[in-house]
């Protein structure tokens, strides 16, 4: 019987501690050198530094047509990411006056708002789409890219003192006149909620513009 | 970066004094490649829909002007100037052996990112709100970020300043969520159509949680939720939700 349990134990001892003794044996042989030293010269890969113009900036001049309160001026900047070929994201802002209502105009001293009110600032970010791809030829002698595109967005205004969540569509055409610099004609509808006229309606100021922007 | 900024500075100044044939292009020598393909096409603009004028034979060098989106601008000798796409430009080397490495982001170099930025739109308190956020990763798991908000609501408008923590437990899935917690400032501004009522600004805390997916290109998208509370000067403090959705691009 106390043989037996001997046994048993060194057998036990025996399967414990059999992986250590192979992992020795396999140690000492990948220790070893290896018997041929591989010579391998790497080449210097740099990866190269490519010139990449995806960003487009630049500003813009046009008229505004603010609901009720006549055309003004308008002048703004935009900064857009070309995602794709087709498709951009473009950040803009935009400032302008309104001018009078016919009311204002034809009351003669009626004032509805105070002329800091008469600032319409606006921001929007929006994405475009190019839908026709294109080329422009000029005196037989230049041909020049151009697409047409359409864009729309989410944005804010600030007119009479409040500000409003404003939805823009529009479309615009792009001339490049060189490789990285373009010119752009605009037109975008900006529509908000107002009840500046007692009323709450959905007012379109109309924009058109044209602008010039550079790619970088 | 820095030399980005400099070359838009320049062309922004040649515009401005409409000196456009002074323009230098970059200093450094333009990047040649020779082709490996049978041929690489040659299209008249960056765009699929441009036709191809003219193509490049296998042995032929061209030197790569520049990228925009997927369109190389390449010019070759007997003065052709075109642009190659992407995948015909794998299709040439630098070297014997050194095939042109071109640049892709991927959804490695995503949760490698150190700096981001976005736009999200959404709902707050039922009134529309749209935010800008800027932020860094000190490391996979942990970001800070800074976001400025303006809520358009029919009575009021409120702009939102806010500086928060981003915990990502799990920034190797797919779809991976967040936590978000922070602090800021809200500016409450009456419409003025209404009762004369004054501005205000308070403190206010939130926490949040949401979740984020790589697209494509530098571009992800981000959808998030968060609860805000407004310390206010009057007996209780303010409550409101705010759900937000929107995309975003890493450097």
């Amino acid at each position: 019987m106390e043989n037996r349990i001997r046994i048993l134990f060194l057998v036990i001892a025996l399967v414990l501690s059999a992986p250590l003794m192979a992992e020795d044996l396999i140690g000492d042989g990948l220790r070893s050198e290896p018997v041929v030293q591989p010579e391998i010269a790497r080449r210097e890969i740099v990866e190269p530094d490519i010139d990449e113009e995806d960003f487009e900036v630049g500003g813009y001049v046009g008229f505004l047509s603010i609901e009720d309160f006549g055309t003004s001026p308008v002048y703004g900047v935009r900064l857009a990411y070309h995602v794709t070929d087709d498709i951009f994201l473009e950040a803009a802002a935009g400032t302008s006056t309104a001018d009078k209502t016919s009311y204002e105009l034809l009351s003669g001293n009626v004032q509805l708002l105070t002329d800091d009110e008469r600032d319409f600032t606006y921001y929007n970010l929006s994405a475009g789409y190019n839908l026709l791809p294109g080329e422009a030829f000029f005196f037989n002698r230049y041909a020049l890219n151009s697409q047409f595109y359409l864009i729309a967005g989410v944005g804010s205004t600030r007119f009479a003192g409040n500000d409003e969540f404003t939805v823009n569509v529009g479309a615009g055409y792009r001339l490049l006149i060189t490789d990285w610099m373009a010119v752009h004609l605009d037109a975008r509808d900006h529509m908000f909620e107002s009840d500046l006229l007692g009323e709450a309606k959905t007012t379109h100021n109309i924009e058109v513009h044209g602008g010039l922007t550079v790619f970088f | 970066m820095s030399q980005k900024l400099l070359k838009l500075v320049s062309r922004l100044g040649c515009c401005w004094l409409w000196l456009v044939p002074l323009v230098g292009q970059a200093d450094e020598p333009p990047l040649r490649v020779e082709v490996t393909a049978p041929y690489i096409e040659m299209h008249t603009g960056p765009g699929d829909a441009y036709p191809i004028d003219q193509v490049v034979e296998r042995g032929e060098w061209v030197e790569i002007i520049k990228r925009r989106t997927d369109w190389f601008q390449v010019h070759a000798h007997r003065d052709r100037t075109g642009w190659v796409h992407v995948e015909q430009m794998r299709m040439t080397r630098i070297a014997e052996g050194v095939p042109l490495d071109v640049k892709q982001y991927t959804l490695e170099d995503f949760k490698q990112r150190d700096w981001e930025f976005g736009f999200l739109g959404g709902d707050m308190d039922g009134a529309a709100v749209l935010s800008v956020y800027g932020g860094y990763s000190f490391n996979k798991n942990l970001s800070a970020e800074l976001s400025l908000s303006q809520s358009l609501g029919t009575y009021s408008s409120e702009y939102l300043v806010d500086v928060n923590l981003v915990s990502h437990p799990f920034p190797e899935w797919r779809y991976s969520p967040f936590f978000t917690v922070g602090g800021g400032m809200i500016n409450t501004k009456p419409d003025t159509t209404l009762v004369q009522t004054e501005d205000r600004t308070d403190s206010t805390a939130h926490v949040g949680v949401g979740l984020h997916t790589y697209i494509t290109r530098r571009f992800f998208l981000r959808a998030e939720f968060r609860h805000y509370t407004v310390f206010t000067s009057r007996e209780d403090n303010e409550d409101f939700d705010q759900w937000k959705i929107g995309f975003g691009f890493f450097f």
